[in-house]
Formats: structure tokens, sequence, C-alpha cells
């Protein structure tokens, strides 16, 4: 019988909490999951907070213009890593793209992908 | 590159067991065999679940096919009415997203230099309807495997239809014993069956010789039929899985002399992202690519050894 650590009830939850926060700042998939069960609206502001999410997410939420405009603040670096980080791009997809057309991409490409999954 | 045999020749990519990486072995022997082999290669998806369309195409590319009626459900439609279906109609030429045969077909026209590429029949959810549709058409109870000779016949008339446009059709049978699949493996040169190193999976396999190739087709010839071991772990349950290779040697089965290992990029493999997105060969299969490039070697030399049954160049049939 393998030996459990005894935790009082404090330690255990924050153990749990802190590990859901670490794995929602590192995995964009999982962090849309639990804002989608939040339902509540959610706005964003920063560059850095664009980044932390899921552009399916957003291309189901969002008008074409308010995406636009979202993504527009981006830098091409920034845009890139987006696509590669959600599976919409590859390496040589990428290769020699302006903004605009990264943008392009990650509208289309992400509304497609929210088709397939049904959530068009 | 020279080609390792003259005209068509054809495989089928099956057995009744689902999940054992048909679709993806499928899409693992095109893309190989256009880049490394130079051969013009066409995928017949046969399966209603759509996967290796899927795969090959992009999600976008298949509904782009399905939208413009370019698929294998309509040519499976056209015959469940009676009408001759048009299977060149349904081929969708230079799908293969790999970078390299990207580069290759860019240079391929006003050059003499041998390059490969994939086309494919993509299927659809719709395929198994109207199989079945063609399936009461044909239907004679006095006469019950005329709905397979009638298929057979088609998809035979279909392949010839190409000409020798296609070095080598690849099959990809849905699981189970379908109309569809079997018209296609009556006719295929070679068939091979991916399977798990579990005693379920023989199990499944040997049913599916003795009961469908053997007993219901006729067509079971064992140098004609190898095994590909998939998702192969690198560790666990070693006695159990040697087990399973001696007694698929004893039940008179050959494997091909590569497998192809469970690697977690798998889930890469199954979803390209456009129809327009190309990634290079060596980072969609990462640590599995030598493995698929010897699969597509392993492939060529055994289908080259046999003769060819039909089509185009066994004038008999």
């Amino acid at each position: 019988m393998s030996k459990k650590e005894r935790l009082p009830p404090q330690l255990a939850l924050g153990r749990f909490l802190n590990t859901v926060r670490e794995e929602a700042a590192t995995n964009s998939g999982f962090r849309s999951r639990l804002l989608e069960a939040l339902d509540v609206e959610i706005y964003v502001d920063g560059e850095e907070e664009i980044e932390t999410l899921d552009p399916i997410a957003v291309v189901t939420t969002k008008t074409e213009t308010s995406f636009r405009r979202i993504y527009n603040q981006l830098n091409v670096a920034q845009l890139k890593r987006i696509l590669r980080q959600s599976e919409l791009a590859t390496g040589p997809d990428l290769l020699r793209k302006s903004k605009p057309v990264l943008i392009d991409m990650l509208w289309a490409r992400a509304n497609n992908r929210a088709t397939e999954r049904g959530r068009g | 590159m020279t080609k390792p045999w003259s005209g068509q020749r054809s495989i089928a990519i099956a057995n009744m067991k689902g999940g054992v990486g048909k679709s993806t072995t499928t899409m693992m022997i095109a893309d190989t065999i256009a880049l490394h082999q130079g051969l013009q290669c066409l995928v017949v998806d046969l399966d209603p679940q759509a996967n290796s369309s899927q795969m090959i195409m992009s999600y976008e590319g298949l509904k782009h096919a399905a939208d413009a009626s370019k698929t294998l459900t309509k040519w499976m439609k056209d015959l469940g009415q009676g009408l001759r279906g048009d299977f060149f109609d349904a081929v969708r030429p230079d799908v293969c997203g790999i970078d390299e045969v990207r580069n290759a077909r860019a240079f391929r026209w006003g050059s003499a230099r041998r390059t490969g590429d994939i086309a494919i029949v993509p299927a659809t959810p719709e395929l198994r309807f109207a199989e079945l549709a063609f399936d009461h058409r044909t239907y004679d109870p006095s006469d019950p495997s005329k709905p397979r000779r009638e298929l057979q016949k088609a998809l035979r008339a279909g392949l010839r239809s190409l000409g020798t446009t296609y070095d080598l059709v690849v099959f990809d049978c849905p699981p189970g014993f379908t109309t569809l699949a079997q018209g296609a493996l009556s006719i295929a040169d070679a068939i091979i069956s991916p399977m798990l190193e579990d005693p379920v999976s023989l199990w499944s396999l040997v049913s599916f010789r003795d009961f469908g190739l053997k007993e219901t087709l006729g067509v079971w010839e064992p140098e004609r039929h190898k095994v590909l071991y998939t998702r192969v772990r690198s560790a666990g349950a070693n006695g159990e899985r040697a087990a399973v290779r001696n007694d698929l040697r004893k039940a008179g089965f050959t494997a091909i002399p590569v497998h192809i290992r469970d690697v977690a990029q798998a889930i890469r493999w199954t979803q390209r992202p456009a129809h327009d997105s190309f990634e290079t060969f060596a980072r969609k299969y990462g640590p599995a690519r030598i493995e698929v490039e010897h699969l597509g070697k392993s492939i060529c030399d055994f289908v080259a050894e046999l003769d060819p049954r039909n089509v185009m160049e066994n004038p008999n049939v």
C-alpha cells in the first residue's frame, strides 16, 4: 500500500488551485475552456492579454471588425506565435508573411477550425 | 528517379477492426511514396468517416470538394441511381501537404525530372447512405453477391478511366466489410492490414482473412497480404506483444519489416490547418519520419514484386 502525504484541507485545496492556475497560465486551450465555463463577457486590454486568448474562442464570440481590432494590436512575431501555438499554421506557412496577411490567415483559419468543431 | 513498375498498381489498406490506424497509414504511405519514391499516388477514401480526406486535404479543402460535388459520394450516388458515375471527375489532383513536394510541384512542368504528388478521391459522411442506396438498388435475393460484383466492375472501370496518370492507387477501406471495401479488396494488387500488438487485433485480423477475404471474396493469397504494426509502444507488456507477433506468424501472416511507433506527434498528422498549409516531412512526422520513409520503400518493393492483378497491365482481367 502506498503511503500518501497527509495535508490539512486548506493546503490540499491550495495545491489543487495552484495547479489549475499554472496550467491556465501556460495552456491557452485550457484557459479558454475555463473562461467559457464562467459564461461572462471577457474583455482584453494590452498585448500580453491578447496573446493568451484562444483565437478560435475569439472568432466565435466577436465580430470580424472586433477580431481584427484586437489582433491588429500585435506585431508580426506575436501573430506568428499565436498561429503556431493554436496549430492554425506551420513554419512554412508563416515565411515572409506581412501583418495584414497574418491577420487574414488567423481570421480565416480560426473560422474554419470553429466550423470544424461545430462552433461556427 | 525510376519507377519500380510500369502502369498502375493498387493496394487496399484494410482491417475489419477500427482504430488500428488505417487512415493514418494511408496518409503516411501517400506522403512518403510521393516524396521519397517520386510516384504519383491516388488515394481513394472509401470510409464515410472521411479521416484520410480530412488529413490530406484539410477540413476546408474537403468542404470545397463536397460543395463542388467532386467526391466519391457523388460517384456513389450516381451509381445508386443507376447512372454511370464519373470517377475521373471526382479526383482532386496535387493535394500533398508536404512542403518539399509543393516546391517540386512548382518546377514539375517543363522539367524532365520525375516528381511525385498525391491526388485524392475524397469521401464525405453521406457516402454510407449513398452506398446503402446502391446496395438496395442492386440487391437480388437470388444473387446476393451482385452489389459487390457491380461495384467491383464500376471501380475497375473508374481506375481504367485514369489511364496511367497514377502509379499507385491506395484504397483506404472503412472498418467492417462494406460493399465498397469488398469491391476494392477484390481488385487490389495487394492488401496491407495495419494492426495493434494485442490479441483482440489478431483475432479480428484472422476473422477478416478467413471469413472476409477467403470465404466471402475468395481473394486471399498470402504473398499479396501483409500486416503493419502500428502505434507500437517502446516498452511495456513485452511478453504479451512478442506472443502476438509469434501467433501472427503461426497464423500464416507476414509483417512488413518496419513498424510505426506510438508518438505524441501523431496528433499533428491528423490535422492539416488549411488546404494551402504545408509542413516539411521531418517536422510533420518528427521521431517517426525514418520509419515512415522505410514504410514507403517496403511498400514499393512489395508491390513491385507482385504480378499485376488487373486494370492497366493484365489483359486477362
